[in-house]
């Protein structure tokens, strides 16, 4: 509820407006009064500590989230401002001074806040209080004399030669920020001025913050009206873009926010995506951007200060054109569309005009003046009704914030987790630099609003074994800081308010979940033996080099997959020769005599680096990826190789190559590294020279070919995820199909077969990376197959390692013979759970004899 | 150095010296507002004199601080939540130094001044208090940068202010109760702009005194 404080000059009329205010509406309203002063001799006057304290006596009220301080006027004015400044830094944005006629505003606000308005309703209905007056008293307005309503004469004489348009909006969820940004970029292309009218209120089509706190709904009147020399020609092209349902499809599927915020809510328990197993309870911790300090300071040059504001904001801008740019390549267009809202929400005139006026007027300096301006639009989209659009204050206030840093001097992707105490980390998303500079030892959990199980954030907190839910919706950002909550990553559940009682029960999950770990790792640490004596190696695969310790911890017995990307993206220039030899090699230091095998540079269309000028690719997945890109790029390849061989001298480092389709392309490897050989001998560094190489097979022609490229090449290493890609014809982006892609699809399974095959022939070794390898499902039709080494994620190797000691290779072989006899990857999956299933009751069974 | 005794003396001075001309202050609020100017003035620099004698020995900040809310909760008017603010800003600029040098005076009072502007929103020539801060002000600035003593520094500020007092006589008013006169508050001195060329002159004297008891 909103509540209303009422500061007047006298005690008497604040109380009296008070009184009139709870004669109408019956004790239904928040009111708190802050009217004349203590001082005995003169009593009439305002007195800031009493309008602070008024306003702090209602903030403390559960039931009352923004208050609206009503004045009378002079220096009322300036004990308003001054209470607020005297209030906590934390309420402030809950506070807001409203300009409306004391009484009359008063009395309507209360009415609507009463019926639970919203912030822009009570405001609204505060400053629109003296209209049924002026209407009222229109009558005598014949008796006035005449200069007074002639100074309203000169915009109704413009009004005359406007054109008007009057819409039902269409739109299924209103008029939300896409479509009112589409009108907004088509106004801004004609030489009108046009002004949208809703519900009484009248805004400039300019500004896409005012027009998305219209609120406006599906089915809502909206009257626009232009006026200029291209006034006709505006209309006519907003009509047309209204009747193309302002560019929206027709249905439109809900967006996320939504059906993130729909997640079945039981209680105080949110369900998520089950991204990486394990309990955690403890204090709730945003991952954030650098907070801003603000000093607010007077500045003498405004003119200056009002140039250093409008460089920021271009700098911004072009930011997020950056973003948009990234985000559309690597995601796609839909998702990149935020940015371009933000893009106009920031570049609103309106916005800008706000700011640039408060360094004018009040001569604050830059930061502060933006900061005020931007507040009050944010509060304008949280006090909006619909809950999707009042999310788009986060958009506006994230934009905003980037302002904040620029002015600062702050980096623009700086990303903080600093809890006091180890805590959960609450995050919009994870993005693999934000979990790269996470301090690991710090983090209890992870709760993210968005992404699913196979995003980074859930990806890379399964391979630091931190319990994480992700993709619970915008209620995580409403978790506070210190808050204590509770999450289960297996089964996705968050809670948000537990009681002493459930805090309890999930510290004590926790516990046992971190013996049963721990035990689990210990007994990893031994190798993975079948019954039958046959060991399988099992290898871990890494992201960053974070993770090496859990992979150790979980019993990894090497790195079978040592990606190189994070070396090369979210910076400005490529890692140098001397930087990754130092990464590799203290890599190898960690894994202390385990092999190492490093993958070359993956990168192409799909995953472009923003210092390299690669062409846009129609089909990126089907273009110039991995070993091809490498191969064409000496400049980036070559630094690679040289580390590479150079770490070889001392520790046991591994080359591995991703996606090789021709012998040819390995031929040419050789030779360069038959170059580079020669070039490090000259100069005098140590290598190893008979380094050894593996390839990936990941494509359908690698398979096809194994033979061939198994006489160039010392082991292969399967890459499920993208082979079934490859091998269904089916893009796993792409929601339509990606279903197709699965490793259990009986042409991959053959693909394997193959594979193996070619291997076994040539006296090669064969080893498997893709996510397949971490499924315990898997295991036995793998070793049934003749794999002779697994590499996966370091979370699942102490399951693998279980599986693997109770099979025997009889058993697996016919595993194995039997799922390549089946159809159909459901027929297979159901199988081998089947089997799983049993073997896990067998185990049971076992263990309570 | 100006030290924390010299700035209680200035406030005792200005207290004291608004007290005497509460009635000429009064008179001159009588005119183009509602003649309370100087009983609210006197009551709440007696009421900081009053407080500070409580906490003696504060360093600059704090007792800016004091004087800042203090004023502003007895004074009661306009001029109340102005000089509050001038002095809470002047705090921040003061911080916990025990004394200031005569460029951090500057900087002290500039930042008051500001403090004024950024509540008020007066720019010169609206016919307020604005119009004698910002000449003294400037003046101080200048004296200093000319190199001369703080004493002699301080005279011309109390006569910038002086000056910008009588300036405001045939200005009309465009901020606070007198601009609801119109042209009418036009031929009439600003009871503001007066309380502030006595609180400045007030200054200058303290300092003076301080100067004459050392030398
Ligand atoms: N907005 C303002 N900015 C600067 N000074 C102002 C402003 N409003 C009023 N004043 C100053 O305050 C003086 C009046 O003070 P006072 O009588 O205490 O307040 P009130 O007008 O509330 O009775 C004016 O003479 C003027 O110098
Ligand atoms: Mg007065």
């Amino acid at each position: 509820m909103i509540g209303l404080v009422i500061v007047s000059h006298s005690a008497q009329l604040a109380e009296g407006v008070r009184e009139l205010v709870e004669q109408v509406v019956q004790g239904g309203a928040a009111i708190a009064v802050a009217g004349g002063t203590d001082i005995p001799d003169a009593p009439i006057g305002t007195d800031p500590a009493k309008v602070a304290a008024a306003i702090e006596s209602l903030l403390i009220r559960p039931e009352v989230s923004d208050v609206l301080v009503l004045m009378d006027l002079g220096s009322a004015i300036m004990s308003a401002e001054a209470a607020f400044d005297l209030l906590p830094e934390a309420m402030r944005s809950r506070v807001h001074l409203c300009e409306a006629p004391l009484v009359e505003g008063a009395l309507a606000a209360a009415v609507r806040a009463k019926i639970g308005g919203s912030l822009a309703e009570v405001y609204a209905e505060a400053r629109d209080a003296l209209a049924p007056k002026i209407e009222q008293l229109a009558s005598w307005q014949h008796l006035l004399p005449a200069a007074v309503p002639l100074a309203e004469a000169a915009p109704e004489q413009a009004d005359r030669e406007s054109v008007e348009l009057t819409i039902v909006v269409p739109n299924q969820l209103g008029l939300h920020a896409r479509p009112a940004a589409r009108l907004v970029t088509l106004v801004a292309q004609y030489d009108a001025r046009v002004t949208l009218t809703h519900d009484g209120r009248t805004v400039p089509a300019t500004s896409l913050n005012r027009l998305v706190t219209l609120g406006v709904r599906q089915h809502d009147v909206l009257v626009v009206r232009a006026s200029g020399p291209d006034a006709s020609a505006v209309i006519e092209a907003i009509e047309a873009l209204a009747l193309d349902n302002f560019g929206d499809p027709i249905e439109v599927t809900e967006p996320t926010e939504i059906i993130a915020a729909a997640v079945s809510e039981e209680g105080d328990v949110v369900v998520g995506a089950p991204a990486s197993e394990g309990v955690a309870v403890g204090p709730a911790f945003h991952l954030r951007a650098p907070a801003i300090e603000l000093e607010e300071g007077v500045v003498a040059d405004t003119a200056a200060e009002r140039q250093r504001l409008r460089e920021a904001v271009a700098a911004v801008m072009e930011q997020l054109r950056t973003l948009r740019a990234e985000t559309t390549r690597r995601v796609g267009a839909a998702e990149a569309g935020i940015f371009d809202a933000q893009m106009l929400m920031i570049g609103d005139r309106d916005l800008l005009d706000a700011a640039e006026e408060a360094i004018e007027l009040r001569r604050l300096d830059a930061a502060s003046a933006w900061n005020l301006a931007l507040r009050a639009v944010v509060a304008r989209y949280r006090a909006l009704d619909d809950p999707y659009l009042a999310r788009r204050a986060e958009d506006v206030l994230d934009a905003g914030q980037r302002v904040l840093r620029h002015l600062a001097g702050v980096p623009a992707d700086a990303l903080l987790f600093d809890p006091p105490e180890p805590a959960i980390l609450v995050a919009t998303d994870l993005r693999p630099s934000d979990v790269a500079r996470l301090p690991a030892g710090r983090v209890l959990g992870i709760i993210t609003a968005e992404g699913g199980v196979t995003g980074h954030g859930a990806i890379l907190a399964r391979s630091l074994g931190i319990p994480a839910v992700t993709g619970v919706g915008a209620v995580a950002l409403t978790i506070a800081d210190g808050q204590i909550v509770g999450l289960d990553g297996g089964a996705g559940h968050v809670w948000l308010a537990p009681d002493a009682q459930t805090i309890e029960q999930l510290r004590q999950r926790r516990e046992r979940w971190l013996t049963e770990r721990s035990e689990s790792r210990k007994r990893a640490q031994a190798p993975a033996r079948l019954r039958s004596g046959e060991t399988i190696e099992v290898a871990a695969n890494i992201n960053l080099p974070g993770e090496l310790e859990t992979a150790l911890l979980n019993g990894a017995e090497g790195v079978g997959l040592f990606r190189t990307e994070f070396l090369y993206f979210e910076r400005e220039a490529p890692p140098s020769e001397e930087e990754q030899l130092e990464i590799y090699r203290d890599a190898a230091r960690r894994l202390d005599g385990r092999p190492l095998v490093i993958r070359t540079l993956d990168v192409g269309g799909d995953k472009p680096l923003p210092y390299l000028r690669q062409p846009h690719e129609p089909n990126p997945f089907l273009g110039q990826r991995g070993l091809r890109y490498c191969l064409d790029h000496p400049g980036l390849f070559r630094p690679q190789m040289r580390a590479i061989l150079r770490a070889a001298a001392d520790y046991p480092v591994r080359v591995m190559f991703p996606m090789v389709s021709r012998w040819e392309e390995l031929v040419m490897v050789d030779a360069l590294i038959d170059e580079i050989c020669a070039e490090l001998q000259a100069e005098g560094l140590p290598f190893d020279e008979d380094l050894q190489r593996g390839v990936m097979i990941e494509t359908p022609s690698a398979v096809l070919i194994a033979d061939h490229l198994a006489r160039l090449v010392d082991f292969f290493s399967i890459g499920t995820n993208d082979l079934a890609q490859y091998i269904m014809a089916a893009d796993r982006d792409n929601a339509a199909v990606a279903n197709l892609v699965s490793a259990y699809q009986p042409a991959v399974l053959r693909a394997i077969r193959e594979t193996v095959e070619a291997g076994r022939a040539a006296g090669i070794k064969v080893s498997l990376c893709g996510e397949m390898a971490g499924d315990p499902k898997a295991t036995a039709l793998l070793i049934g197959l003749g794999i002779d080494a697994l590499s996966m994620s370091p979370a699942a190797i102490p399951l693998v390692k279980e599986r693997i000691r109770r099979l025997d290779m009889a058993e697996a072989k016919r595993i194995a013979a039997l799922t390549l006899e089946m159809s159909s990857a459901e027929e297979i999956e159901a199988y081998l759970s089947d089997v799983e299933q049993t073997e896990l009751a067998a185990k049971r069974m076992e263990s309570e004899p | 150095m100006i030290t924390t005794a010299d700035m209680e003396a200035w406030l005792q001075r200005a207290a004291d010296v608004l007290e005497e001309n509460k009635g000429y202050l009064t008179e001159l609020d009588a005119a183009i507002g509602d003649a309370d100017h100087g009983v609210n003035i006197a009551r709440g620099f007696a009421a900081v004199v009053q407080k500070l004698a409580a906490q003696p020995g504060q360093p600059l900040g704090p007792m800016f601080k004091s004087a800042g809310m203090t004023l502003m909760s007895t004074v009661g008017g306009a001029s109340g939540m102005l000089y509050g603010n001038f002095f809470l800003k002047a705090a921040n600029v003061a911080g916990d130094r025990q004394a200031l040098t005569p460029a951090e005076l500057l900087a002290v009072l500039e930042a008051g001044r500001d403090g004024i502007v950024q509540r008020g929103r007066a720019e010169p020539g609206d016919k307020t208090m604005i119009d004698a801060w910002t000449p003294a002000v400037d003046a101080l600035k200048e004296a200093l940068a000319a190199g001369q003593p703080l004493p002699a520094a301080l005279c011309a500020t109390a006569a910038a202010a002086e000056a910008g007092m009588r300036a405001t006589i045939p200005m009309q008013a465009r901020k606070g109760r007198a601009s609801y006169l119109g042209e009418r508050s036009i031929g009439h001195q600003d009871p503001g702009a007066t309380s502030t060329y006595l609180i400045l002159r007030a200054l200058a004297d303290a300092l003076a005194d301080e100067d004459a008891k050392q030398a």
